[in-house]
């Protein structure tokens, strides 16, 4: 549930993270420039075939996706109550009115959504928790938060499993979770919360410590064990990617084929 | 931070342990019978980091923590997750830190809750009203959000009224807190 990484040895797998990163994030800034229906299916398509080469199984991928999907069909259900314009009429059922331009625009919205969904999701897929942070590390990100990023993805399982414990023995005490509303059962959580937020809050204290004992900040300049190093492929990877974006955004602001 | 100087290691420690704190509550999915919908506690902990370890904390444990649960579970909103959820963090954590001396505590982080609040679900329904149907009319995108928004509304009350009994809470069953406020 937490790390839904997928141990497998694809060519996607042994891409730079840096390069999967900056193609997820080139991604997401394309689908909010580009609305055209053609563009958009097409880049939708390309992600399923890379999807393909994430060798994940495709009940995770669908399980994973669902959520999008499902924002997806709530945008094509509902455009046709507000968006009636142009012709032909498809479906006219009173203030429920289907046309062709109207339907194919709400397609093109659906098409973003699950765009942005694929995109991450393959990025996610494809690297580990470690490789990530130390991609972003790489990028330019401080090294400081990336180490406060690389605790917060460690600790994340283990703050589950502290919870579910201490919910076990408040219940073996004879405490019920389930009864009340909404907001008494969101109340229900702070004899569980509590106790969580101690023990994360004792872990900090003791982290704080090691960090000082492990020499943080004593020199200026940091080494890693493990250098990341950009290969040939990756290289060309990241020039395809570039110049794929920019191909789609070039003809998208010419216009050559239009909705 | 921000001035180039590097965290302290304790800054350092309270922020990872902060993400991995709102990522949990986020998956905390708690059921609204009537609606079948659901919410969750991730905002309960931004504002307990805003109360507690003031506007930098809330603000990036509120962005890398939900944005990574977003990152697993909806990534088509986390261009606004990690803004809204950095916003609401540091605008609840500043209310709190400059009227901390000035009025009663409990109305000070009410009006925090409010504020932060304020920010997620008006960030979150321009973001499906006007950004996610970018381009095209967007009366649609108009539609979903307002479906979308009693959601949000219960979510940052439920959240907020959460944070406050968990401050007060907290500060009773482990004083040593007040030792890792930065």
């Amino acid at each position: 549930m937490i790390d839904v990484y997928v141990r497998k040895a694809g060519p996607l797998h042994r891409l730079d993270p840096r390069v999967k990163i900056i193609g997820a994030v080139m991604l997401t800034v394309l689908c909010f420039f580009l609305s055209n229906l053609s563009y958009l299916l097409a880049l939708l398509i390309f992600m399923q075939l890379l999807m393909l080469l994430t060798r994940v199984s495709s009940r995770i991928y669908l399980r994973t996706i669902w959520l999008a999907v499902r924002l997806a069909i709530i945008f094509v259900l509902i455009w046709p109550f507000f968006d009636q314009a142009g012709e032909p009429m498809l479906l006219d059922l009173w203030v429920y009115k289907v046309t062709l331009p109207g339907f194919l625009r709400s397609l093109a919205v659906a098409a973003r959504i699950l765009l942005i969904a694929s995109g991450w999701f393959i990025l996610i897929f494809t690297t580990s928790q470690s490789q990530l942070v130390r991609g972003m590390v790489k990028l330019g990100l401080r090294y400081d938060l990336g180490l406060s990023i690389s605790i917060g993805l460690r600790y994340l399982p283990r703050f589950l499993g502290t919870m579910d414990q201490i919910k076990e023995a408040q219940m073996s005490r004879g405490f019920d979770m389930r009864k009340g509303g909404p907001i008494t059962k969101a109340k229900n959580y702070i004899p569980i919360l509590i106790p969580t937020i101690a023990i994360a809050m004792r872990t900090a204290d003791e982290l704080s410590q090691v960090l000082v004992c492990k020499g943080y900040g004593a020199s200026k300049r940091r080494t890693y064990l493990r250098e990341l190093q950009m290969r040939k492929t990756d290289g060309l990877a990241l020039f395809s990617i570039a110049s794929l974006g920019l191909l789609l955004i070039l003809l998208d602001i010419i216009g050559l084929v239009q909705l | 931070m921000g001035d180039g100087r590097l965290m302290s290691p304790r800054e350092i420690a309270v922020l990872g342990i902060m993400i991995a704190l709102v990522a949990t509550m986020t998956l905390i999915l708690i059921p609204i019978p009537a609606t079948k919908g659901y919410f969750n506690l991730g905002e309960a902990m931004i504002f307990f980091a805003a109360f507690i370890f003031g506007r930098r904390i809330a603000g990036l444990s509120g962005a890398i923590g939900a944005g990574f649960i977003d990152a697993i579970a909806a990534p088509q909103f986390l261009p606004a997750t990690i803004l809204i959820k950095f916003a609401e963090g540091y605008v609840a954590g500043t209310i709190a830190d400059v009227l901390r001396e000035r009025a009663n505590e409990q109305v000070v982080r009410a009006f925090a809750v409010e504020m932060g609040g304020a920010i997620m679900i008006i960030g979150y329904f321009i973001y499906e009203a006007f950004v996610l149907p970018l381009g095209f009319d967007t009366s649609a995108g108009i539609g979903v959000a307002i479906i979308e928004l009693p959601w949000n509304i219960s979510q940052a009350f439920i959240g907020g009224l959460i944070a406050m009994l968990l401050v007060t809470g907290i500060e009773k069953s482990y004083p040593r807190i007040r030792d890792l406020k930065t």
